[in-house]
């Protein structure tokens, strides 16, 4: 069953691309063959252009950068809070016991169900789709954050204080360091998170940027840009993925 | 375990005692949110009448369906894909990179292949809890494909039948049900965020039009009601988890 011999690296690439070009023939034949409606799928070539056309005349710059802006400040809110949240509940035993079992339980509710109640409370606009990126973002980051410091060795701090260190000095030259990885990774979960939330937010009541961008060309039935559009955005979230992969 | 969970019970207690003070206060509060006693009026109002049944029946229906889906497409990639290397390796990054995008993009697709009703719902719902089958039962089959106990059993002669009846299928056990877990509440996610996006019945549709008509406590009820069954989907599956788990003797902090 399970092979001994890797696979050569080349080959599987060959197959994926293979697979992808597979992929990206269906639409073109299921349209043309008039199988699908053109209300429904475009034609892969019709979608290309229209991809072509969304970068190359700058459509897609603006709400670009609105959903950037908007993930990038909520994400470092989500770092800055999940820190000190995740700090908190790793020193005081009292607050974990108090607030965990509560964020074990968002955990396992999906999050978009409080978008309503955040869009009552704060309106319709960016205060509530950074709100929904925050709930989705932070949970993961707190506790992320709280098992990398529960993993930093003990002595490694005891040792620093018999060293004559200070509590802050401890803290942020011996423990922060030691629990970076997990740290690193923690945030890593938080940022696809924050990426999620943003742009669902913008989807669900279109107020701007990406998820804006789509909902309007679906509700015009412009079914070659809406794949663009998506498949714009799958990309992007890739690559983003990817960068941060690289920089762990 | 009693004892560690009641620091959260005060939090809860006084944040609900904060909100319903809040209403002496505030009118807003008293007349447009409501307080956790109009709440729970109306959600006692909402649960008696047969609308709700109706509603409920849809999402349960759908998640089920969905569920159905994502099991059977999660099964064919990890099973059929996920045993050889060859193509566990050609397939297991276009796994990854679904699971980490903002799948919520793909739903106008959904709604222009399969139509706003019930079968996009479905379709949705499997997109999203068929990754977690994928990737944690393939992995699983991996590990066990390559463990001792197969290859000792291999050794001494097995037939297929027996080593999939003694070897693999208690031990991809485990990894099946911690997927099936994460699978029920990414179906539910992925079910609730179409309703609530274009639909005409379902819990995430009556959200969304209470939302609209700012009928704020009822609204807070559906929120209720949808975190409790998503809560109640997790807490049981968790304990099945834990119990699997333990026979194996790996102990989770699950129960």
């Amino acid at each position: 069953m399970a092979g001994h011999s890797k696979p050569r690296r080349s080959r599987v690439l060959l197959v994926q691309l293979a697979a992808l070009a597979a992929l990206l023939a269906l639409p073109e034949i299921l349209v043309r063959g008039g199988m699908v409606s053109r209300f429904a799928l475009a034609p892969t070539s019709e979608i290309a252009v229209r991809f072509w056309h969304l970068v190359v005349d700058g459509t897609i710059i603006e709400p670009l950068l609105e959903t950037l802006l908007l993930i990038f400040i909520t994400f470092v809110i989500v770092a800055l809070t999940g820190l000190v949240i995740g700090f908190c509940f790793w020193r005081s035993d009292l607050s974990r016991r108090a607030f965990e079992p509560l964020m074990l339980t968002f955990y396992a509710i999906p999050g978009v169900i409080f978008y309503p109640i955040l869009l009552v409370i704060l309106g319709i606009g960016y205060p509530s789709i950074m709100g929904l990126g925050f709930i989705l973002g932070v949970v993961p980051v707190i506790m992320g954050v709280q098992n990398a410091l529960n993993g930093v060795n003990p002595v490694l701090g005891q040792t620093a204080t018999v060293l004559g260190a200070s509590t802050v000095a401890k803290y942020f030259k011996v423990i922060l360091p030691a629990a970076m990885p997990g740290i690193g990774g923690a945030l890593r979960l938080g940022f696809s998170y924050v990426v999620i939330g943003i742009i669902s937010g913008q989807f669900l009541v279109s107020t701007g940027g990406l998820g804006k961008l789509v909902a309007n060309y679906y509700d015009r039935f412009q079914s070659a840009n809406v794949y663009a559009a998506a498949v714009f955005i799958i990309l992007l979230a890739a690559a983003i993925n990817a960068v941060l992969e690289r920089l762990r | 375990m009693k004892l560690r969970i009641s620091p959260a019970l005060i939090v809860v207690a006084a944040g609900l005692a904060l909100w319903e003070a809040a209403g002496l206060w505030s009118d807003l509060v008293r007349n447009v949110t409501g307080t956790p006693l109009t709440v729970g009026r109306e959600l006692a109002a909402i649960l008696s009448s047969s609308d709700i049944a109706f509603h409920f029946g849809v999402t349960a229906l759908e998640l089920g369906a969905g569920l159905v889906l994502a099991i059977a497409l999660g099964l064919i990639l990890s099973l059929g894909l996920g045993t050889w290397d060859y193509t566990h390796r050609v397939i297991e990054p276009f796994l990854i990179v679904a699971n980490t995008v903002p799948k919520v993009i793909t739903l106008p697709a959904f709604l222009m292949l399969l139509g706003t009703g019930y079968a996009s719902k479905v379709a949705f719902g499997a997109l999203h809890g068929m990754l977690p089958i994928a990737i944690i039962v393939s992995n699983g089959l991996r590990s066990v494909l390559a463990n001792s106990q197969m290859q000792a059993a291999i050794t001494m002669n097995a037939t297929n039948g027996q080593l999939i009846r003694y070897i693999l299928l208690p031990a991809v056990l485990p990894y099946l049900i911690t997927a099936l877990r994460l699978s029920v509440s990414l179906t539910l996610l992925g079910v609730i965020l179409g309703e609530m996006y274009v639909a005409r019945a379902g819990l995430g549709f009556l959200l969304m039009r209470w939302y609209g008509e700012l009928q704020i406590p009822k609204m807070l009820s559906v929120v209720f009601l949808i975190g409790s069954l998503a809560f109640v989907l997790d807490f049981v599956f968790r304990r099945i988890e834990a119990a699997v788990w333990r026979d194996h003797g790996i102990r989770t902090d699950n129960a």
